[in-house]
């Protein structure tokens, strides 16, 4: 007997994907600031390759990440 | 359940750093009580002296903490890299005592061990020469010690970059208000430069809840707009996770997190040194804590030497135990390996 496993995962079940700011293909452009802006346009960062979307990734996930996490309730029965 | 949280839950930070308020106070009660048993034999006066509290070591903490961001102004080293030294210095303090490793010798290794942590190869003997009295060799005896008591959690979470997260929001969200958000944000950056460094908010909260207190100290009503409070429309993706009681839970963290800031707002950050009272506050704890502390580690090139020389002599050595134990300190490690010599060496059955 075959196990089901669900759908196929290319990523193995790993899910990165954001659940509470939207920072997909179409939505990102709407996100300015004076660094984005630079290193969207300015030829400095353009050809090095630096990628302006994983910075902002990278800005939301710090932003948004761990906001549901409440330390005092969830470590309280752990022995130190 | 956010994906996003469950990531944050696998961080060092998370998982070896992050307490809630009643364990880490016991933490620090232990490790005083620990290191008053350990000192009290070792000091030679008959009449053991006055050792010092756990709140004063807390307070002893807090100052040394601000001398190391002021050190690292003075050394213009990046805020990240500020903020990680003085996290590490926090953590190393919380299961070591004051009066057991000098905090004045920790607070450059931890300013250089930061440096190397956010990948900042700054050479050693430059650090050494901004400060009088400092070689290299003082710098690195206490580094691997250092290592050891933040237990080798090197990824300090930081609430910088979120901030920018939630500005660029913010922004798209209020086109309009330029202006206001602006402000907010210069503000905010502010405060989480000194505020959560010199408090116990690292320990109780994530980088996200305390970058949105320090936006709910500038302008709630700005958290409110990251943190909408009307009911989702339909499936939005940033509306589906404050369902149910969960932003009010996230409300209920972010007040807690803002009291603990507004104890130290930046504005203090002057005060610790500049104003005679607060220095003169922490003279009799600094003259306590000479007279109290431990003898032999106080000096941390000699303790590495004697370490580095034990280490030497026990290869050339089988049998080692007197030997060992003419340096302190390694007496519990025997008495761990001969327990583990007498069991099976994978330990005891399961």
């Amino acid at each position: 007997t075959i196990k089901d496993e669900g759908p196929y995962s290319p990523y193995g079940g790993l899910r990165m994907g954001m659940t509470r700011v939207n920072i997909s293909a179409d939505t990102r452009e709407e996100y300015h600031n004076e660094w984005l802006d630079a290193i969207r346009t300015k030829d400095d960062y353009l050809v090095g390759g630096y990628s302006a979307d994983e910075y902002l990734s990278r800005a939301m996930f710090d932003g948004f990440a761990g906001l549901g996490v409440f330390i005092a309730d969830e470590k309280p029965d752990r022995e130190v | 359940m956010a994906t996003e949280d469950e990531r944050y839950r696998q961080s060092t930070q998370f998982r070896l750093w992050s307490f809630s308020p009643s364990q880490l106070q016991d933490l620090r009660h232990k490790t005083n009580s620990l290191a008053q048993q350990q000192i009290a034999p070792r000091l030679s006066g008959s009449p053991s002296p006055e050792f010092l509290t756990a709140a004063e070591e807390a307070q002893l903490v807090k100052f040394f903490t601000v001398e190391l961001i002021r050190a690292a102004q003075f050394c213009e080293l990046p805020t990240e890299i500020r903020s990680t030294a003085a996290i590490f210095l926090r953590r190393f303090y919380v299961t070591n005592s004051v009066m057991t490793y000098p905090p004045t010798e920790l607070l450059k290794t931890s300013l250089f061990f930061g440096c190397k942590a956010e990948g900042f190869y700054i050479r050693l003997a430059k650090l050494a020469e901004k400060f009088t009295n400092t070689s290299s060799e003082q710098i690195l005896a206490g580094e691997y010690l250092l290592c050891q008591g933040i237990r080798f959690a090197f990824d300090v979470r930081h609430p910088f970059r979120a901030l920018e997260g939630a500005v660029l929001e913010l922004r798209r969200k209020l086109p309009e208000e330029e202006g206001r958000v602006s402000r907010a944000h210069a503000r905010a950056r502010e405060i989480l430069k000194f505020s959560p460094l010199v408090t116990d908010v690292y320990f109780h909260y994530t980088p996200s809840q305390i970058m949105m207190a320090a936006l709910l100290m500038v302008d709630a009503g700005l958290v409110d707009k990251l943190l909408p409070p009307e009911e989702g429309d339909g499936g939005a993706p940033g509306k589906m996770w404050l369902a149910g009681d969960m932003r009010n839970k996230i409300m209920v963290a972010l007040d807690g997190c803002r009291r603990m800031l507004e104890e130290e707002p930046p504005e203090r950050m002057t005060e610790y040194w500049a104003t005679p009272e607060t220095v003169k506050s922490m003279k009799p704890l600094r003259k306590k804590l000479q007279r109290c502390r431990d003898p032999d580690r106080a000096d941390l090139v000699a303790l590495q030497k004697a370490r580095r020389e034990q280490a030497v002599t026990k290869e050339k050595k089988t049998e080692g135990g007197g030997d060992d134990a003419a340096v302190f300190g390694d007496a519990d490690r025997d008495a761990k390996r001969r327990k583990v010599d007498g069991d099976d060496i994978f330990g005891g059955p399961l």
